[in-house]
């Protein structure tokens, strides 16, 4: 029995060998380069030649910046609404989208929504550009002829936070919403059946069937991309900004690489890259450990 | 970014018609390599028996030089055929036969990018190739690692004229970002400074008979027209749907003429009273904006340019919402060629950059310098790069449908590690241009041949396609070709190059892009009117403030240095 059992887990084992290797190679090994955030790094000496050690001088570059206040403060804004629409929308459309009976106008929903994902933000900014123009934009053409002033949506401080976010999340749900109709399906049906004989309607099976039987993936999904609260996006910034929305629009990544644009600056950019990944490992492990202590959550 | 690869883009094709080492079939001084190494002097020569240099002395036995290559998919899909490799072919023979030099590379990329990673990794590593090409920054890195060796005098001394004159062209020191301690670790590759620097102004001759204008002569005459252009419906559609200057996000590059013709030169640095200073915070740039505020004001200028990149500014051209834009001598191909596709009666001409004294103004130059070709500190044959050079410059023009450029595309040229372009190529081809059609003679070679039937093709047949082409270095004068208000500068030495070639300083990597944020925000709020011209010296201010100073003072202590 034992000896069956054993071979069973050595053939598994060797399943998850390859992933394992990935991740040793490609993630584990490259945190020495954390040491270049330390270092005022030139790459014509070498990754273990002999670099000169700059303390904090990196961080301290970077900390008394007079931008980096703004900075910090459009990227956590643009990223707390992204993560927080780009949670709860996915999640109603997919309840709603579950409830929808044909088939057919299911699928094409779904296929149409999640088209946008697949676009880049290259693309993507040329088009906005576009229909976003106040002199000749739809979105425009459409707000003056219900009587309002057109609005500069990608050129007016005021408008650029709460367009980048809702863009991101209209090109973005469609694709989450996948993920959440696939767990759906893996509700037990025989739920449905006893909530219907216990007088439940359609409203109140989604609230107390459809909606726990999902908390699992919504709890995962919440907890990792909690870890993303200081990446803003620097696709979609970098195609949409100007330096008429700096104020609002520049976020730690978009400055981070103009930084790099004058000089190859590999030491300030690992320091920023390290500052992400502390805040990130702390904000996901807090994370976790609510929704252990709350939810009952845990991955192990 | 993706501007600047279209742009680029747009050169090396307009480039590769005009092929670009078989040019120099021209230079009719022949070189008698042993009159050459006589006349000059052996300067800094190393070892005492160099003195007398042969220029094309053959290795024996062969000696091996490593370089690193990049090649495109194009490339591998015209030249790389028949068994054709970058290590085996006409150029490689060549050296090995002539010179007992045998070519190897340590690695090729496929990409720029890949090139980029590759090259890093190598220096990284320390594993270099004997010889490579370097950017300004990463050759001060290469000296401050020390893995590279001095090479000050190797052109004087085994270079023939050919290749010695590119290095003699234009008034600079070419090597002024190579040197280090007395000592010049680098051979610069030389690059036409024309081909990218904002020299002309391109103006519709249909729109500005329409309002019945005439060609400008001073900045009162360009805003005269820019003011015509966007209230008196230049393209008769009875819509206010004109604006009278073509600008993009990226102003700064764009406007680059507009700001030449009052002495301003943002972002470059200048030789005022013997010490260098950084153009953007000048009086001069102040007035420049000023104007252009209120030329933003009146709807001159289109109130969404700067949330527009360049490539949604040429859709606008092509949809005929321009009328006048600043820009290089290659515009015609792209983006001005597009504005003919719907409306072939678009007739935009290239004028020479008007000054606000009523004068030419004084446009800034490219670099003039493409990269640094720089020697391995262990290897022992540096002079082989300049006989390398010096072949390249004898049978490149002796055979171009071999070595330079075949009948059937391949580019031949690129097979070498080495390249010495001709300089200032497409002024030349105008030139002749001129002469053959003043003197009916037939052009004298393949290359030239080429671009006068492209140009016959305009002038002739009217062939829409080479448009743009004719507009860049056909035949004609100012107003007319591109080109000739290329050559009205370099006659009139007119030129201005930016002062500071060296390597970013400590200062400028630290703090360079607070300082450019700053000043990108402030410009474009001035333009704009969300702040008033005031704005201006609190930008001047902070600037010098958050390290503006200490840069001016490092731009300065070098240029003490390298004077």
């Amino acid at each position: 029995m034992n000896v069956i059992k054993k071979s069973k887990n050595l053939s598994l084992h060797l399943m998850l060998l390859p992933a394992m290797i990935l991740l040793i190679v490609f993630s584990y090994i490259p945190m020495a380069g954390i040491v270049i955030a330390f270092q005022d790094f030139i790459p014509a000496k070498g990754f273990l030649g002999n670099q000169e050690w700059v303390g904090l001088k990196n961080f301290e570059l970077i900390s008394t910046n007079p931008f980096v206040y703004r900075v910090l403060q459009n990227t956590l804004i643009i990223a707390f609404a992204k993560i927080l629409l780009g949670l709860a929308i996915p999640i109603a459309f997919a309840i709603f989208l579950n409830e929808i009976r044909s088939s057919a106008y299911k699928r094409t929903l779904q296929t149409l929504v999640y088209l946008p994902h697949f676009l880049s933000w290259v693309l993507l900014g040329g088009i906005l550009i576009d229909i976003l123009s106040p002199s000749t934009g739809i979105v425009n053409n459409l707000l003056k002829s219900l009587g309002f002033n057109p609005i500069f949506f990608l050129g007016d401080p005021k408008w650029f936070q709460p367009t980048v976010i809702i863009t991101d999340v209209w090109k973005e749900f469609g694709w989450s919403t996948i993920l959440y109709l696939a767990a759906i399906t893996a509700i037990n049906p025989s739920l449905y059946e006893s909530a219907k004989i216990d007088g439940a309607g359609r409203f109140r099976q989604m609230i107390s069937v459809t909606l726990p039987g999902m908390s699992m993936i919504i709890a995962m999904l919440a907890i990792l991309s909690i870890g993303n609260i200081l990446n803003a996006g620097f696709d979609q910034i970098f195609n949409l900004y100007h330096a008429g929305v700096y104020e609002t629009g520049d976020i730690i990544d978009t400055f981070v690489y103009r930084m790099g644009l004058i000089d190859a600056k590999f030491g300030p950019a690992a320091a920023v890259g390290l500052f992400k990944s502390i805040v990130s490992l702390i904000l996901i492990t807090v994370s976790y450990y609510c929704a252990y202590r709350f939810a009952d959550y845990r991955i192990f | 970014m993706v501007n600047k690869v279209r742009k680029m883009i747009t050169i090396l094709s307009a480039a590769a018609v005009v092929s670009t080492i078989a040019a120099c079939a021209n230079n009719t001084q022949t070189s008698d390599p042993t009159a050459t190494a006589s006349a000059m002097a052996p300067t800094e020569s190393q070892s005492p028996e160099e003195v007398k240099v042969d220029p094309f002395g053959k290795y024996d036995p062969p000696i091996e030089i490593t370089f690193v290559g990049s090649i495109s998919d194009q490339f591998e899909k015209t030249t790389l055929t028949d068994g054709v490799t970058l290590e085996d072919n006409v150029w490689t023979k060549a050296f090995l036969e002539e010179l007992g030099i045998k070519v190897k590379y340590k690695w090729i990329a496929k990409s720029p990018e890949e090139y980029k990673q590759k090259l890093n990794l190598s220096l990284a590593s320390g594993d270099i190739p004997d010889v490579m090409t370097l950017d300004t920054a990463e050759l001060q890195s290469a000296i401050k690692a020390d893995i590279i060796q001095d090479v000050g005098g190797i052109i004087e001394q085994y270079g023939i004229d050919e290749v010695k004159q590119n290095y003699t062209t234009y008034n600079f020191d070419p090597y002024i970002a190579a040197k280090n301690d007395g000592k010049i670790y680098a051979v610069p590759q030389m690059w036409s400074v024309s081909d990218n620097a904002s020299g002309i102004l391109w103006i519709r001759q249909d729109w500005l008979e329409k309002v019945g204008m005439t060609p400008p002569k001073t900045m009162d005459d360009v805003y005269a027209i820019s003011k015509a252009f966007t209230h008196n419906d230049p393209d008769g559609n009875n819509k206010n749907d004109t604006f009278g200057l073509a600008i993009s996000k990226d102003y700064i590059q764009d406007l680059g003429g507009l700001f030449y013709g009052y002495n301003a030169y943002p972002g470059s640095w200048m030789e005022k009273d013997g010490q260098l200073v950084n153009g953007s915070i000048l009086p001069e740039t102040k007035g420049v904006l000023e104007n252009l505020a209120a030329m933003y004001k009146d709807g001159q200028i289109d109130p969404e340019f700067y949330v527009k990149p360049a490539d949604k500014i040429a859709q606008d051209i092509a949809s005929q919402k321009h009328g006048m834009m600043y820009g290089f001598m290659w515009n015609g191909i792209y983006p001005l060629q597009d504005s003919r596709r719907d409306n072939p009666g678009a007739d935009w001409r290239p004028y020479l950059i008007p000054a606000a004294d009523g004068s030419v103004a004084k446009p800034k130059a490219d670099s003039g310098i493409a990269g640094y070709y720089v020697v391995n500190k262990n290897f022992k044959h540096p002079e082989a790069l300049v006989k390398m050079m010096n072949l390249l410059k004898t049978l490149g023009p002796k055979d171009p449908n071999k070595y330079s450029n075949s009948a059937d595309g391949k580019e031949l040229w690129k097979l070498s590690p080495v390249s010495v372009p001709t300089l200032e190529e497409n002024l030349h081809y105008h030139k002749r241009m001129n002469e053959l059609v003043k003197s009916g003679e037939t052009p004298a070679n393949a290359v030239e041949q080429s671009v006068f039937d492209k140009v016959k093709q305009w002038t002739d047949k009217k062939d829409e396609t080479v448009w743009g082409f004719y507009r860049m270095l056909g035949n004609g004068g100012v107003g007319e070709i591109a080109q000739a208000a290329i050559e009205y500068y370099f006659d009139n030495d007119l030129w201005v190059y930016n002062a500071y070639r060296g390597a970013p300083t400590q200062t400028m990597s630290d703090k360079g892009s607070t300082l450019s944020t700053l000043e990108s925000e402030a410009f474009v709020k001035i333009i704009t009117g969300q702040k008033d011209i005031g704005e201006f010296d609190k930008f001047v201010t902070e600037w010098k403030k958050l390290g503006g100073d200490d840069i001016t003072r490092e731009v300065n202590d070098w240029y003490a240095n390298a004077k």
